[in-house]
């Protein structure tokens, strides 16, 4: 029993493998192949959203009932767990009214048409203000039987709206799957919308946008600690380039300093013990591990040629990580005890910037595609993911049509999404995106200026 | 003359017994004490104990000590009894599988009459089936293993037995995988009275 428990990156790889999607590469390009995955997550769960409404005799709050309601069926949507039946979905009748589709004309929802729609559970609630206060209900009703499965009532004020929104959206989330959601997560990412490249930090969703940094020194390499209290990150500030550690509850920083060495992306442990990073030695970048606090400098890739951009297994037993040994930039896949290293990608001749899902089952990483344009051949970058051993490829971007370049990819914390920047909307500038695991749905979480490297966060 | 032959038989019988289970008890220790079987399995390098095993008894057999062995023969022949009559009385006294009623899910059967959450059993047998991966086995035909567990109010997964053997080891184990890997299940229903939801859930294989 205890030992199945160790064993979850198996079961992860095995369980993927079921399903049959497939996705279909664009053959325009000289290195694009066709290209199919075989992968399995459950179908989502169908669930019928009727809005939050407002229980007073008094004044009314449109606003607020408005901001709950968009907040929570986005969570919903994106929670990439349900599909969403929408009570204020309307049409127009012969007379040119509005008629509510799912619900009756006093906004009852019609519980035999979810019913036959599939639709498991609907989420209701109302809400009411005291003083400056916002009381929410949240419901659960069985679609079928009509019972009450949860109530569970939330309390706010208009500032903390959101993240209680958001907290409503995880607990639905739970409820439903056993597993919170990941709606109340941030997104850590480096912006030069002031300036100089600074660390940002933002919601999920790309609200809440905070600069955390501000000494006007060019930063790199945003990383979480899994308890999500610090952020490590790589600046210039001192003269070299070097790891610094910023701790969010006490807003201070520190510097792990290796003989001033050029110091590239750190990646924090998921058991939080160690960081891996670059260290440049004789102007070479190698893997080195070392303790948070950057004692215990332990060597873990000396080879030949650049070492750089590793992340960890979710176990901490392994990590992926980028080499030019070759002459092309392929990834590897070392033990962390610094045995069996070896090479998990052959296709191509640039693919960098991996990121091992916390599920274990897949690497996302980035891939140049060579193009054949009207300017002539062009390097495009994509993001792709493989499985552990780097088989079973799989594009994510740039499929029907070239949409820019994608990079950094990084994952949520329940695996099922991936952040990226892209500068897919305006030629050169790079936002912040999200997308679905197999790279449905793309959204743009974050503008402002040029944004890149982003991180996602664990759940609070 | 029958009759004495057959008291020496039975004395001697005794005595063989209780040696060897004085002796067993020696020389495994506390490995046989702790009872379960350990099944080595190449798949995925995964050490399962084996949940396929008798039925728990409420004592643990008794084992017949050293000094018992060499006490007058009186003494060791009912320590012997004891123990032959537990051994006896052991299928009978393991936990009786409970009476289980259909739902609507197939697969899915409960251990309670009514259950108001149809959701539930949906929301359960979507992450069971997530986390189901089914084996190759060659040749084999269809099969069917069932699993009795249950579940607390926080979703987790106990008291977890095989109540229908599938006849295929490898199936089998795959199923209880399945069940341990989906763990935690989603929380029972708030508004559900009791303490726990047992399910009878069936894993089929068809080739």
């Amino acid at each position: 029993m205890t030992a199945f428990y160790r064993f979850p990156c198996q079961i992860a790889v095995v369980a993927f493998s079921m399903l049959l999607v497939s996705v279909v590469g664009d053959v325009h390009a000289q290195d694009e192949v066709r290209l199919t995955v075989q992968a399995k997550i459950a179908p989502r769960m169908t669930i019928a959203f009727q809005p939050i409404t407002e229980k007073s005799a008094g004044v009314l709050h449109p606003a607020i009932r408005d901001s709950i309601n968009s907040v929570l069926a986005k969570d919903l949507k994106w929670s990439s767990v349900f599909s969403i039946i929408d009570l204020r979905a309307a049409v127009r009748d012969s007379m040119g009214r509005s008629v509510t589709v799912f619900s009756d004309a006093n906004g009852m929802p019609d519980m035999e048409l979810l019913r036959k729609l599939s639709a498991q559970v609907l989420v209701s609630g109302e809400f009411e203000t005291k003083d400056r206060q916002i009381e929410i209900t949240l419901r659960l009703t069985d679609v079928r039987t009509r019972r009450i499965i949860t109530t569970k009532g939330y309390a706010a004020i208009e500032l903390t709206l959101r993240r209680v929104v958001h907290r409503m959206a995880d607990d639905i989330v739970l409820q439903m799957t056993g597993e919170r959601g990941i709606a109340q997560s941030r997104v850590a990412f480096i912006s030069d919308r002031t300036g100089a490249p600074e660390v940002f930090m933002a919601d999920y969703d790309g609200f809440n946008v905070l600069q955390l940094t501000n000494d006007g020194s060019r930063k790199y390499s945003p990383n979480w600690s899994p308890d999500g209290s610090k952020i490590v990150y790589t600046s210039y500030r001192d003269g070299p380039h070097e790891m610094y550690v910023l701790d969010l509850q006490t807003g201070k920083t520190s510097k792990n300093s290796f003989s001033r060495q050029t110091t590239l992306s750190p990646r924090w442990s998921p058991d939080g013990k160690r960081l891996v990073f670059g260290l440049v030695v004789d102007g070479i970048s190698r893997l080195f591990t070392s303790r948070p606090d950057g004692g215990d400098l332990q060597p873990l890739v000396l080879s030949y040629g650049i070492s750089v951009e590793p992340s960890w297994s979710p176990r901490c037993n392994r990590v992926v990580y980028m080499s030019d040994r070759t002459d092309d930039r392929h990834l590897y896949v070392i033990n962390t005890d610094g045995t069996d290293d070896r090479r998990i990608t052959f296709e191509g001749k640039y693919n960098a910037s991996p990121a091992w899902s916390p599920r274990g089952d897949r690497i996302a990483f980035v891939a140049g595609d060579t193009l054949r344009t009207s300017r002539g051949l062009e390097r495009i970058f994509n993001i792709y993911t493989c499985d552990a051993e780097g088989r079973n490829l799989m594009k994510l971007t740039g499929i029907g049509g070239v949409q820019g370049n994608n990079e950094n990819p990084t994952w949520s914390p329940d695996g099922l999404q991936i952040l990226f920047s892209s500068d897919r909307d305006n030629n050169g500038r790079y936002n912040l995106y999200i997308m679905n695991w197999d790279g449905s749905e793309v959204r743009r979480i974050v503008t402002q200026g040029n944004n890149f490297t982003p991180v996602w966060g664990p759940r609070p | 003359m029958n009759r004495s032959a057959l008291w020496v038989s039975g004395l001697v019988h005794a005595a063989l017994l209780v040696g060897l289970t004085a002796l067993s008890g020696l020389s495994t220790g506390s490995a046989t004490l702790s009872g379960a079987p350990v099944y080595e399995v190449d798949l995925v390098s995964a050490r399962v104990t084996a949940f396929k095993q008798l039925p728990a008894l409420d004592e643990p057999y008794r084992i017949v000590t050293r000094k018992e062995a060499a006490a007058p023969e009186e003494k060791a022949d009912m320590a012997l009894e004891r123990t032959l009559k537990k051994v006896a009385e052991a299928p009978k006294k393991g936990p009786a599988t409970p009476a289980s009623f259909e739902t609507a899910m197939p697969g899915v059967r409960l251990d309670v009459e009514t259950f108001q959450y149809p959701y539930y059993l949906a929301a359960i047998h979507r992450k069971i089936q997530e986390n189901f991966v089914i084996p190759r086995i060659p040749g084999a035909g269809p099969l069917q293993a069932m699993i009795y567990f249950r579940i607390d109010k926080n979703g987790k997964v106990y008291a977890t037995t095989l109540t229908q053997s599938s006849t295929n080891p490898v199936f089998d184990l795959s199923s209880q995988r399945a069940l341990e890997a989906a763990n935690p299940l989603p929380p029972l229903p708030t508004e559900y009275d009791r303490d726990y939801l047992g399910v009878h859930f069936t894993f089929e294989y068809q080739p």
